[in-house]
C-alpha cells in the first residue's frame, strides 16, 4: 500500500538549483508542502545539486546526500555547532543560545559531554522502563471510551513531556506553561524570531529561579541534582552553563521524541499489514523503531562553517549555514535500498536518525526507550485503528519535523 | 570460519546498534562506548558481529577473517 503522504502533491522549490545561478536555488524549508512531503524535493536537489543554497529564511545550504551529511557531522572543526537553528540571522560567535554540549565545539565539547553521558547510558535509562510504562498506560487510560482520537497531540506528545518532566525533577504543574514555551521555540520559533527568542529567555528564567528555590539541593534525587552536584565539584560550572544543560535537557526529548512517535503511528494507521505484524509479534517492535526513525528521522540541526570549505563538491564561504536534514540523509538511495519503502526488518539499517560523530544525541537510547514501551502499550490497547479520511494532517517544522495532528479511528479495544 | 572483531574507539560514539542486534558479542563501558566481549566469534555468530558491524552508524566496527592468508574483510 503506498503511503498516504507520497499521494500528495509534491512540493516543487520554485527555480531549484538551476544552472549557474546559485544564488537562487530558493527551497523554502518552511512551506507547508514541503514540510508535509519533503521527500520529492530531496530527490531532486540530491540529483541536480546536492548542497543546494536558499536566501530564504536568512539563508542556508541544505546537503541531502547521506555520505555528505555524515562527513559535515565529522568535520566539528570546519562545522561549528555555535548556532544550531535553522532560520534566522547568525549570531557573532559567542552570542549565540549556548547548550551545552550540543552547541559545544572542540576543544571544549568533550568536557562539556562527559558530564552528561553518564545519565544517558542504556542501563542508566533503563531503570525508567517501568514508570515510562506507567506514563504510557495512563495516558491511554485517559483516552478511555473515545472511538477518534488524535495520537500526537493526546498520545505521542503526552508520554516524553511526562517522562522529561519527571526525570529533571520539575514540577508537574509546569507542565503546560512549559508546553508553550518548546512550542514556540521549536514549532511558531522559526518563522517567529521574536517569539523564539522570548521563549528562550522565558526557559531559562524558569530554570534560573527552580535552581535558586531554597529546597532546590544537590541531594535530589533527579537530573537537576545532579546537575548541582556537577556544579558542587566544578565551581568552573557557571551559571550560563547550568542554565543551557537544564533548557537543552528539557527541549531536546521532547519535541523530537514526539514527532518519531506521532509519525510511527501515523505510519501504522495507514499500514494494516505493517500493524498487524506488530500487533502479532510485539517483539518485532525494536526493528520497527529503527525503521520509522530513519524514514521519519525529525531533526535537522544547523552547523556554521567556520572557514571556506567544500563539501559534497561545493564551495561555501565562511560563517554560513548549513542544515543537516538527517532525514533526506536516510533516505539516500545510494546509501539505502528503496528508501521510501518502510520495511520493518531492514538490514542493515545504519540511519542517522540521531546523528553521528561527537554531537550524536545524547537521549538516544531514552529516545528508543520512550518510542519501544509507547508503541507496545499502544498497540497492546489499541490492536486495530486507521487513519481518518475527513481530517487533513498538518506538519510543523524547522529543527524538528513531524506531524502536528494524527486524526485517528479506534477499530478494536483489548483490554 | 572464525573472524576477529574489533571497535575503533576514536569512531565509537555510543550509538549502542552492535549491543542492541548482538549482546552477546558486544557490550557498554561506563559512559557508553560500544566494547568487544567476544573478538572471535565463530560460526552463527559471525553473521551477528556482520550485522552490528553494518549496522553501525559509525562505521567503527571491523570483521576480519582470522585465516591470515585470506585478508579480505567481511566490512
Amino acid at each position: 500500500m503506498a503511503d498516504v503522504l507520497d499521494e500528495a502533491e509534491p512540493y516543487r522549490a520554485p527555480g531549484v538549483c538551476p544552472a549557474g545561478d546559485r544564488s537562487s536555488d530558493d527551497f523554502d524549508i518552511l512551506d507547508p508542502d514541503y514540510l508535509r512531503n519533503p521527500y520529492p524535493t530531496w530527490d531532486e536537489l540530491r540529483g541536480t545539486c546536492p548542497v543546494a543554497h536558499s536566501d530564504r529564511w536568512g539563508g542556508s545550504w541544505l546537503p541531502t546526500g547521506f555520505e555528505t551529511v555524515k562527513e559535515i557531522a565529522r568535520r566539528p572543526e570546519d562545522f561549528s555547532s555555535r548556532a544550531l537553528e535553522v532560520t534566522g540571522p547568525i549570531p557573532p560567535v559567542g552570542k549565540g543560545l549556548r547548550v551545552p554540549p550540543l552547541s559545544s565545539d572542540p576543544p571544549y565539547h568533550a568536557a562539556h559531554r562527559k558530564l552528561l553521558m553518564p545519565l544517558f547510558t542504556k542501563s542508566a535509562v533503563s531503570s525508567w522502563e517501568t514508570r515510562i510504562r506507567e506514563i504510557a498506560v495512563e495516558s491511554l487510560d485517559r483516552l478511555d471510551g473515545r472511538q477518534e482520537i488524535d495520537a500526537a497531540t493526546e498520545y505521542a506528545g503526552h508520554v516524553p513531556m511526562q517522562v522529561t518532566l519527571e526525570m529533571l525533577g520539575v514540577r508537574a504543574d509546569d507542565a503546560s506553561a512549559l508546553e508553550t514555551m518548546v512550542d514556540q521555540l521549536l514549532r511558531s520559533g522559526p518563522r517567529d524570531l521574536e517569539q523564539r527568542e522570548r521563549a528562550a529567555r522565558g526557559l531559562l528564567d524558569y530554570f534560573r529561579e527552580v535552581l535558586s528555590e531554597p529546597g532546590c539541593v544537590e541531594d535530589r534525587p533527579d537530573l537537576l541534582g545532579h546537575l548541582l552536584r556537577l556544579q558542587a565539584e566544578d565551581p568552573s560550572i557557571d551559571e550560563e552553563r547550568m542554565l543551557g544543560m537544564c533548557f537543552l535537557l528539557l527541549v531536546a526529548g521532547i519535541d523530537t521524541t514526539w514527532a518519531a512517535l506521532s509519525s510511527s503511528l501515523l505510519h501504522l494507521a495507514s499500514h494494516p499489514a505493517d500493524r498487524e505484524q506488530l500487533v502479532d509479534d510485539p517483539r518485532l517492535i525494536p526493528a520497527a523503531v529503527e525503521e520509522f526513525l530513519r524514514a521519519f528521522a525529525p531533526v535537522s540541526n544547523a552547523r556554521v562553517t567556520t572557514r571556506e570549505v567544500n563539501i559534497g563538491g561545493q564551495d561555501l564561504p565562511a560563517n554560513e549555514r548549513v542544515i543537516l536534514p538527517l532525514a533526506a540523509a536516510n533516505r539516500d538511495p545510494e546509501a539505502f535500498d528503496d528508501p521510501d519503502q518502510i520495511k520493518l526488518d531492514r538490514e542493515p539499517n545504519n540511519h542517522i536518525a540521531f546523528g553521528l560523530g561527537i554531537h550524536r544525541c545524547l537521549g538516544s537510547h531514552l529516545a528508543r526507550l520512550e518510542l519501544r514501551v509507547a508503541l507496545e502499550e499502544w498497540l497492546r490497547r489499541y490492536p486495530v485503528f486507521s487513519l481518518r479520511a475527513d481530517v487533513t494532517i498538518e506538519y510543523w517544522g524547522g529543527q524538528v519535523r513531524g506531524p502536528a495532528n494524527v486524526p485517528i479511528a479506534i477499530g478494536e479495544v483489548r483490554r | 570460519m572464525s573472524v576477529n572483531v574489533t571497535i575503533d574507539d576514536l569512531l565509537c560514539q555510543g550509538h549502542g546498534r552492535c549491543e542492541a542486534l548482538a549482546p552477546h558479542l558486544f557490550e557498554f563501558d561506563d559512559l557508553g562506548y560500544a566494547r568487544v566481549i567476544r573478538s572471535t566469534p565463530a560460526g552463527h555468530d559471525v553473521e551477528f558481529a556482520a550485522s552490528a558491524a553494518a549496522n553501525c552508524p559509525e562505521q567503527a566496527i571491523r570483521v576480519t577473517r582470522k585465516d591470515p592468508s585470506d585478508s579480505e574483510s567481511l566490512r
